[in-house]
């Protein structure tokens, strides 16, 4: 007997493992700090709970860029650390970070219980840590799950709110739907190919599809498995993802949720989503089992297509950025067909810049929110940028970002993943893309037109007599945290649209460790 | 950096700093700002002369700011081309800039949003810079949308007039079809050649098979219609007149809609090697110069007058440069941005003085009321309706001349035409609004513009006089061509000339036309040999044709907004506002019981969303077993 623990439970192994999960560690520790602050009515004050959170991510963030640069795997395999992890951890800390920052003043406008609040944030972000970093199919399977939990949770955090509570329920059931999609598929997989690995499930199938056999025909056996497996589980993540037809939630989720919270769905979880996709697309998906890119191709046109048409309908901004960020991840979708070290290298630099200017949106609207307009009906908007010019100039740039409107991240994301597919040869997937873009414009300078040129029969001309006054910000309940968040957005969606070669590069790194695997 | 490479990109430097500076202090510096957005504007165009001397004295060159996007083979950097074709275009672009910030201090004085003006006006010029001098594809589009940005930005100026604000977004949705081909010409471009920049590009096209080339060509020509308001785009140039004058003098007549001609002339390349493409491009111009001269013979409203006949000037340059006379088609874009620009200067000028008054029928006598302005406004007048010795004459006649010897006698036959309409329309507003007898009302104060006003016209008035001697001699052996056709030698001859008409003929046959135009004008307007509404009647459906503008904007309002408007309509009952907006809202939203809720959740909603999950599932496997 204990000649077998060591062999199991190596010193030089514990180590290792406990080395590759240090920055999700850090995470949870700081999660559980936040938690226990709750015990202590003096000091379990909004402030404590808000800082304390965000030097967890801090700390997280730098035990990231200390372990960077080396290949870990832990816990036999089903957790990895590598170039890849290095490049999502920072983008989904960031992303997290953002949310903290943005968190404070919703909180106490809407009077929400709040050591809880940022202690699930905390565990949210690292189980998307997880998940980016599991090479397991169950451990894909439990981060999925321990995200989605949180995530349910904070939707449904405005205690009383029907409109919260009804989201969180209805994520909750289509979510639990999604999950059982998901681990059915992985059975299926596991069936078939007898591994959970994901590494051992790519070397089996490549030694199958180009061994010794040379043919795919010994697939033939358990390729039905495997297709339907892979199949399925795709199907689970393309929920996370909110790909057409798979989104039904997120409209519902985006808006009941507490705004904060819609902001950390749209950029951490999607994010996490889309990265473990990306990961075992690469590992997986990619060997040619099945041409997995024709469905794909399917949707992402459906979801660019139908982000973009309910968008255009929607009349209430935080909606309009729920279906948007639909047509979004089709945009998303279009790099990872398109292939290849460019295109994934390109997909991520997308998910980059896509996290600051929805951040960025959504911190807009949550000034908005605060401020003394009547509801998020986009003709409320009227006028409001002679009001507070600053955060109306900022929401327009975000807005232009979104809109793939150049010298700004969200065009060179455009730009990068659309030459991918081009390279690669999906000329009409691109040039429906495009005409998407085309079309998705008019609802985002829609805002900006309301926002800066408003018309005298709109309800709130009242705002343009304000002009001159209040230069910058709203009175009252916003921050300092708030107004960094928005100034943090502004400069990334900025600077990776006019010098964004650090993040290509960084990119280029990141897929690079990707392919590689 | 050395002397001429910092000159470079100082250019484009200080109008961007103007943008910031006026833009986040202009409440501060209040009237000031215009001052010193016109001295920004000033010192670019004084360092653009300087490139000129330094690019006419040695050669052109290139150079990068910084490397913007490297990945793998795509290499795009923030990089100029500084040669002999886009130092004319900054000399012409900052220059009219210059004379037009100055114009606007008058001009717009007393507005609230005087600041915020002058700082879209700089980030306009900025772009416009960046669009010119970048020598790359990418930076290219992205300075091309920028100006688009820019320009809707300025045509909603005043926003708070309905009409101005609808304008903006008609420029911007119809300028999106054409940056949508744009957009996709870039990629093709990018997809057959792997690179976005200029020369390594134009090294290539030779080696391209022409169908791709005249793909790519068309594609990019579509961004050119649109932005160059020619035919069937042309729908948003006389409705962009919402904006302030000036705007229009320097956006929609002297830069940004000329960017598509400018386009064409840095990829001749491309345009030489697809004789098809050209041909189209060639097409396009005639129809559009003759096209929109038609409708402007009857139109009231001075503005779209001019506006009009933008239009239709654009068409000549477009012609020029379909039949690759790269160098014609340039000289008349300079010559017209010069005269046009002053054209809309003097139009803002009566319009100032008679207090936003624009209709022609309530015009008349100005003359001896605004004598600068009239005089300048007829100098413009005659150099845009071909008369020597003034620009239009010169560059005009270049253009119809190499059609003609190039033996498109066709399309030389309609743009003679189009010229004797040109010189008609034009001088029908100069009669009436400066000569005929004052239908004024009386209590208006008529009043000179102020000093600030007409020196730059006078200057615009002097160049737009004296700048077309850069034209002669005739034909191949002028300044101009001798300048700037250094650059075009890449260029595939596609249409040899094949007459050797004297140029004395055919510039006697432009003169002709012009003076007949003018000569009916008069006997209709001034003479009154003729009555007017007699003609009206007689040819009653041309004239109803011509005044309802060809009734394009209700075509497309039955062909297009009409069809899209029941689209949506019927989206919006199919899928319901219950759907889209606010389902969390409609359901429960009335029960405070959550029991209740919870069932209705079940029985409602939950059940279709859980359906289309299903639906999806099922096509995916569906596709697997079909496949």
């Amino acid at each position: 007997m204990h000649n077998i623990m060591p062999a199991i439970y190596g010193l030089n192994s514990l180590e290792k493992s406990m080395l590759s999960i240090i920055p999700e560690a850090v995470v949870i520790l700081f999660a559980f700090i936040v938690l226990f602050l709750t015990f202590f009515e003096k000091i379990a004050k909004s402030k404590n709970s808000y800082y304390l959170s965000l030097i967890g991510i801090a700390f997280s963030i730098l035990y990231v860029v200390m372990l960077s640069g080396r290949n870990l795997t832990g816990f036999y395999g089903s957790v990895v650390f590598n170039g890849y992890d290095v490049f999502l951890f920072i983008a989904i800390l960031l992303s997290g970070f953002l949310t903290v920052l943005v968190s404070k003043d919703y909180i106490e406008n809407f009077d929400l219980p709040y050591p809880e609040f940022y202690s699930i944030i905390l565990f949210g972000i690292s189980a998307m840590m997880f998940l980016v970093a599991s090479n397991n199919l169950i451990m894909v399977f439990i981060s999925l799950e321990f995200m989605s939990i949180c995530s349910y949770i904070l939707t449904g955090y405005i205690r009383g709110n029907a409109r919260s509570t009804e989201a969180a329920l209805k994520y909750l059931i289509l979510g639990t739907f999604a999950s059982a999609f998901l681990i059915f598929g992985s059975v299926f997989i596991y069936a078939a190919v007898g591994h959970l690995n994901l590494n051992s499930i790519h070397t089996y199938l490549e030694n199958i599809s180009y061994g010794n056999n040379g043919s795919a025909s010994i697939l033939s056996g358990m390729g039905e498995y495997l297709s339907i497996g892979l199949l399925l589980f795709m199907v689970g993540l393309a929920f996370k993802m909110s790909l057409f037809p798979f989104h039904a939630w997120t409209p519902d989720a985006y808006d009941g949720a507490p705004t904060p919270i819609t902001s950390f769905m749209a950029t951490g979880i999607k994010i996490a989503a889309f990265a473990v996709f990306l990961r075992i697309y690469v590992l997986i998906y990619n060997i040619n089992v099945i041409n997995f890119n024709d469905i794909l191709w399917v949707l992402a046109v459906l979801s660019m297509t139908f982000g973009n048409i309910a968008a255009i309908l929607s009349a209430n901004v935080k909606r309009l950025l729920a279906y948007s960020s639909i047509a979004q991840a089709g945009y998303i979708l279009i790099g990872i067909i398109g292939g290849g070290f460019y295109g994934y290298s390109g997909t991520l630099f997308y998910l980059f810049t896509y996290i600051f200017m929805t951040a960025g949106a959504f911190a807009v609207v949550i000034i908005f929110e605060n401020s003394d307009i009547a509801s998020l009906d986009i003709k409320n908007l009227s006028g409001i940028a002679y009001k507070y010019p600053f955060i109306s100039a900022a929401m327009a740039l975000f807005m232009l970002s979104l809109a793939g409107i150049p010298v700004t991240g969200g065009f060179m994301g455009k730009f990068y993943v659309f030459s991918a597919a081009v390279k690669s040869g999906y000329y009409w997937l691109v040039f429906i893309a495009l005409l998407n873009s085309a079309f998705a414009a008019y609802y985002y300078i829609k805002i900006i037109v309301k926002m800066y040129m408003p018309v005298k029969e709109d309800s709130n001309v009242s705002c343009i007599a304000g002009e001159g006054k209040n230069y910058g910000i709203v009175n009252g309940n916003i921050s300092e945290g708030i107004i960094l968040a928005v100034i943090i957005c502004l400069f990334f969606t900025l600077i990776m649209g006019v010098y964004p070669q650090i993040f290509i590069n960084f990119a280029n790194y990141s897929a690079a460790s990707l392919a590689s695997l | 950096m050395d002397f001429k490479t910092t000159i470079t990109w100082l250019i484009p430097l200080f109008p961007l700093a103007g943008w910031l500076l006026w833009g986040l202090f202009g409440r501060y510096l209040k009237g000031f700002s215009g001052y010193l957005a016109s001295a920004f504007i000033g010192i670019s165009f004084i360092l653009s002369v300087i490139l000129f001397f330094i690019v006419a004295y040695s050669h052109g060159f290139t150079d990068t700011l910084y490397p913007w996007v490297h990945a793998g083979t795509l290499k795009v950097g923030v990089s100029a081309v500084i040669d002999r074709l886009s130092v004319i275009m900054l000399v012409m672009v900052t220059g009219v800039s210059t004379l037009v910030h100055i114009y606007s201090i008058g001009y717009m004085q007393d507005d609230k949003g005087f600041s915020r003006y002058f700082s879209f006006l700089n980030l306009f010029v900025f772009s416009m810079i960046m669009l010119v001098i970048s020598n790359n594809v990418l930076l290219l589009y992205v300075f091309w949308e920028a100006v688009g940005f820019c320009s809707y930005i300025l045509i909603g100026f005043w926003y708070e007039k309905k009409s101005a604000s609808d304008a903006g977004k008609k420029a911007f949705i119809v300028n999106r079809v054409g940056d949508f081909g744009f957009a996709t010409g870039i990629f093709l471009l990018f997809m057959t050649t792997k690179t976005l920049n200029y020369e390594k590009i134009f090294a290539m096209v030779p080696t391209m098979p022409t169908l791709t080339v005249t793909v790519i060509a068309l594609l990019l020509f579509a961004g050119a219609v649109g932005k160059s308001a020619q035919f069937p785009l042309h729908v948003w140039l006389p409705d962009a007149m919402e904006g302030p004058t000036p705007v229009s003098a320097l956006i929609h007549a002297a830069t940004m809609v000329t960017a598509g001609v400018y386009m064409i002339a840095r990829f001749h390349v491309l345009f030489s090697y697809s004789p098809t493409a050209s041909e189209v491009v060639l097409i396009v111009g005639t129809f559009t110069a003759f096209f929109a001269a038609f409708i402007a013979l009857t139109q009231y409203d001075i503005k779209r007058i001019v506006a009009y006949s933008t239009v239709s000037q654009l068409g000549y340059m477009f012609m020029a440069v379909g039949i690759g006379s790269y160098t014609a088609g340039m000289f008349h874009l300079i010559s017209h941005a010069i005269f046009k620009g002053l054209l809309f200067l003097t139009a803002g000028s009566v319009m100032h003085g008679l207090s936003g008054e624009l209709d022609l029928r309530k015009m008349g006598g100005l003359y001896s009321k605004m004598k600068t302005t009239a005089i300048t406004f007829i100098v413009g007048g005659l150099a845009l309706s071909g008369i020597p010795p003034f620009s239009g004459f010169f560059s005009k006649d270049a253009i119809l001349a190499d059609v003609y010897n190039k033996g498109y006698y066709f399309a030389w036959a309609v743009g003679e035409v189009a010229a004797l309409m040109t010189a008609f329309y034009i001088f029908r507003l100069i009669f009436l609004a400066f000569f005929a007898e004052s239908k004024i009302d009386k209590g208006l104060h008529v009043h000179e513009s102020p000093k600030i006003m007409t020196i730059p016209m006078i200057i615009m008035a002097v160049l737009a006089s004296t700048i077309g001697f850069l034209g002669i001699p005739p034909l191949n052996h002028s300044v101009f061509y001798k300048f700037l056709h250094v650059d075009f030698q890449n260029a595939k001859n596609f249409a040899p000339i094949v007459n050797s008409m004297p140029w004395y003929v055919l510039s006697s046959i432009s003169v002709a036309a012009g003076l007949i135009g003018i000569y009916i004008a008069y006997l209709l307007y001034i003479k009154k040999a003729i009555d007017p509404e007699k003609i009206k009647n007689m040819f009653k459906p041309v004239y109803e044709l011509s005044y309802n503008k060809v009734y394009i904007d209700e075509i497309y309002d039955f062909l297009i907004v009409k069809p899209m408007l029941v689209f949506f309509g019927f989206l919006w009952k199919v899928v319901d506002i219950k759907i889209i907006d606010g389902a969390v809202n409609g359901i429960a939203g009335a029960f405070g019981n959550f029991s209740v809720k919870a069932r209705k959740i079940q029985n409602g909603m939950l059940m279709s969303y859980i359906l289309t999950l299903s639906i999806g599932v099922a096509a995916v496997l569906f596709y697997y077993f079909i496949r």
